[in-house]
């Protein structure tokens, strides 16, 4: 079963508008969406969740209408935002005591097992927390009501890079369970990377691509050569480049390149980069 | 809703503690005062303690954090309207007893009085929040504080107006002869018809906010 499944998704707003957006996510699988600021990553987010009402198009979560049952969804749903948003004066408790009457399947031992291994005070008021804690106090909320689905916005931003490193564990863990699944998203690629089973690229509210990340890196390389030698390659072979006075630098699509050439691997970030550049 | 409600109890603690101290204050000064203005002070205090919670939720972004949750948007808007009874009631039993003693310490306690006095209070309560709470879910707190003042402003001339109507029939229970007895059941019947209109129509702005 599909933990996630987006067709045909519409959002206007006066200078921004997601179009046409289709999207789907396996149970078990994580997917990372990768997009510029102002991409719709975040307003995708909040559609799925029901905070910003669509136009037009579905969003089902496991098969449900996300609006008709949203309060039924939300209760197998952790969400961290960019911005965790406790009341300032509340403590790490205070908030398990609020989350105990909020979910029905709140676990305070795992909560606190959070707090542990993520070094978070129990007692000390939200607002002397540094960004890093904040997130991670969003973390161990999300993870502690036995969510089946994760959807996690900038969720590793803030992090220094060993509670980064950490944090994407604890995701990594969270989907040995076949049932769980994860959305999300995130300027630092390097960290989907390290954790997605499946990428989508999102540029101006469009999707550029949705793929499986270890298909993208069998299918897509990277080639070093001069402007001309890049224009007798067949136009569909390439997907993005950069041009600079030492020459080209492109993403071409490995079986559409004659075996002569010599293609490198890439990443995903480069991968992103240069079709962004390659859409504008 | 009890997260949300436990939520806000929380927050009442620590941002209202100051309004708690000040109608106790003027609660007491009601006692050997005989003035409107001593005596609906602390229902005003609470009527406010809503507005200002909405206000520290916008700044905390709890606002929007909220609809990750598993709370309707019906429950995210009636939780308020509870903390405005909640206080409200408080601050009336507090006002209750203030001026019970009042006219017990003066020789002049009338039951017949006290009890039109508890039914008028909160329909004095309930109109700040009435219509500061669907302005504030439709604008939000920066905007929705202009009918504060509003609202504020009319009833300060509507406590001065009977304040004066209470001194020139000597004091506060000479207000009350000139009061049809019909006239406080109806008064009564506005106050809740206006609260109930206000929640419906906060619950329909807020449905349609997006976060």
């Amino acid at each position: 079963m599909n933990a996630l499944e987006i067709k045909n998704l519409c959002k206007s707003y006066v200078d921004f508008s997601l179009d046409q957006f289709n999207l789907t996510l396996p149970s078990g699988c994580i997917m990372g969406l990768i997009g510029e600021n102002g991409a719709g990553k975040s307003t995708t987010i909040k559609l799925i969740l029901d905070m910003v009402n669509k136009d037009s198009g579905s969003i089902r979560i496991w098969g449900k209408d996300h609006q008709e049952n949203s309060r039924e969804l939300k209760e197998d749903i952790g969400v961290v935002l960019d911005d965790v948003g406790f009341p300032e004066c509340l403590t790490a408790k205070q908030i398990s005591n609020i989350m105990r009457y909020t979910y029905r399947s709140w676990d305070d031992r795992t909560y606190r097992k959070y707090l542990k291994n993520l070094s978070l005070p129990v007692d000390k008021p939200f607002k002397e927390f540094s960004r890093g804690m904040r997130m991670k106090l969003g973390i161990a909320v999300a993870m502690s009501h036995n969510p089946k689905l994760l959807i996690l916005d900038e969720a590793t931003s803030g992090l220094d890079p060993v509670v980064r490193d950490e944090v994407l564990d604890l995701f990594s863990e969270f989907t040995r369970d076949e049932s769980h699944s994860i959305l999300i998203s995130s300027h630092i690629v390097s960290d989907l990377e390290k954790i997605c089973d499946y990428i989508a690229f999102l540029h101006q509210g469009k999707l550029l691509l949705c793929e499986e990340k270890d298909r993208l890196l069998e299918e897509y390389g990277v080639i070093h050569c001069t402007a001309e030698q890049l224009k007798t390659l067949n136009a569909g072979a390439v997907k993005g480049k950069k041009q600079s006075p030492y020459g080209v630098e492109a993403i071409v699509a490995r079986n559409a390149v004659p075996s002569s050439w010599n293609v490198s691997p890439l990443d995903i970030e480069q991968l992103f980069v240069l079709m962004v550049k390659e859409a504008r | 809703m009890k997260g949300l409600l436990l939520k806000d109890l929380y927050m009442t603690v620590k941002y209202c503690r100051a309004y708690f101290f000040i109608a106790i204050v003027f609660a007491l000064a009601s006692v050997w005062g005989n003035s409107w203005f001593f005596l609906a002070y602390p229902i005003i205090m609470a009527s406010v303690i809503p507005v200002n919670l909405i206000s520290y939720d916008e700044k905390s972004k709890w606002s929007v954090y909220v609809g990750t949750f598993p709370y309707s948007k019906k429950e995210i808007v009636s939780v308020k309207y509870i903390i405005t009874l909640i206080f409200l009631g408080l601050a009336i039993l507090l006002s209750g007893i203030t001026q019970t003693v009042h006219m017990l310490i003066q020789g002049t306690f009338d039951l017949e009085f006290l009890i039109v006095l508890l039914v008028l209070l909160p329909v004095v309560g309930v109109i700040c929040p009435s219509f500061m709470l669907p302005a504030i879910f439709k604008y939000g707190v920066e905007k929705g504080r202009l009918v504060f003042y509003g609202v504020m402003i009319f009833l300060c001339a509507l406590l001065a107006v009977l304040g004066a109507i209470g001194s020139v029939n000597d004091g506060l229970p000479g207000l009350f002869p000139s009061l049809q007895l019909w006239i406080v059941p109806l008064i009564l019947g506005i106050g809740v018809v206006l609260l109930i209109s206000s929640w419906l129509l906060s619950i329909r702005f807020y449905s349609t906010k997006e976060g």
